[in-house]
């Protein structure tokens, strides 16, 4: 017999494009996006400052979520202070 | 800018997902091993330098663009024309969250569905804002063994729940094993037979408006799925309406 499938695909978004990559993180600030999950600023910081030190980047600047289901209202400010992000994490 | 993801390996399928209903599939996602939470902060320090040359990677590397996937719309599929081949099947399919379903024929739905429009978008679901169209809906409905006198219910409990202030994204996306719960006032949960009163939350013999909502309130998260509930709960099934 014929049925419905309950998975009728639609609303899949268009394919957007990533911001083009850093050719290097020499001189350039790193920036952290904490989405307040346990731990979650410990890992992102600490990959960040191993960045930083590989790399020769400038700097490491941290912004937090209040919470990981709110949205990230800073985001404007972190595209003004920092020339690449770290986000996440689920925990 | 150039941003990576950092996560735990747990949540591959939903990193996946959530970048790509931003038409994102590309994304950088960089992985640790489970868990982050709960472990000692030099536990969680010490999974940094395993990731460290992937997150330079996907700072510095443009990846290869990814190829479109296109959506199908409603699709009917073949089953076995067998009520308990039928039960079989949907378990395989994993179009049943556990509990026994019914056919989705296309004279169910449409019984379901009567005159009302079968392209009406009712709602936008998270996580991956699939589109809650009162078809998906009906399709759901019927699984469950809801009838078309549900549907105004169902319907209503979608809405409810897809308000920006329900977040919803939350719900589905989280581990724990928090669930809505739909309270259903008025005249129709009497002429319906909403369990109430004495007993509310006990045996009812109506369960499928809860059924068939807790169905389509949790889109395309087929992949992600319930998988992540620590614990789970009884009451949170997998439900069907996919986004895909």
């Amino acid at each position: 017999m014929n049925v419905w499938s309950p998975f009728p695909g639609g609303g899949r978004a268009q394919i957007g494009r990533l911001a083009p990559r850093k050719p290097s993180l020499a001189g350039l600030t790193i920036g952290v996006l904490d989405n307040s999950k346990p731990n979650a600023g410990v890992l992102l910081h600490r990959v960040a400052e191993l960045l930083a030190q590989k790399t020769g980047a400038a700097g490491v600047r941290g912004w937090r979520k209040p919470g990981a289901s709110r949205p990230a209202e800073m985001i404007d400010d972190i595209a003004k202070s920092a020339h690449v992000v770290l986000t996440g994490s689920a925990d | 800018m150039p941003a990576v993801v950092l996560g735990t390996d747990a949540f591959l399928s939903l990193a996946k997902a959530t970048s790509a209903k931003h038409g994102l599939p590309h994304l950088a996602v960089a992985l640790v091993p489970h868990p982050l939470g709960g472990v000692a902060p030099d536990t969680a320090r010490a999974k940094a330098d395993a990731i460290l040359d992937e997150v330079l990677d996907g700072l510095t590397t443009d990846p290869a663009p990814p190829v479109s996937t296109a959506s199908a719309g409603p699709t009917l599929v073949e089953s076995p024309e067998d009520l308990d081949a039928f039960q079989v099947w949907a378990m395989e399919q994993e179009w049943s969250d556990g509990l026994p379903v019914l056919p989705p024929t296309e004279v169910r739905v449409a019984k379901i569905l009567g005159r009302r429009a079968a392209d009406e978008a009712i709602a936008t679901l998270a996580p991956l804002d699939g589109r809650a169209t009162l078809h998906a809906i009906a399709v759901n409905a019927a699984l469950a063994g809801a009838g078309p006198e549900h549907l105004p219910v169902i319907v209503a409990a979608i809405r409810a729940v897809a308000k920006p202030e329900f977040n919803l994204n939350a719900i589905q996306c989280t581990t724990h094993p928090c669930t809505p719960l739909v309270i259903v006032n008025g005249p129709i949960a009497a002429r319906l037979g909403v369990a109430g009163g004495p007993n509310a939350l006990g045996n009812g013999h109506r369960v499928a408006v809860g059924a068939a909502a807790r169905r389509a309130r949790f889109s395309e998260v087929r992949e992600h799925g319930d998988r992540l509930r620590l614990r789970g709960s009884p009451q949170r099934q997998r439900p069907r309406l996919d986004g895909r």
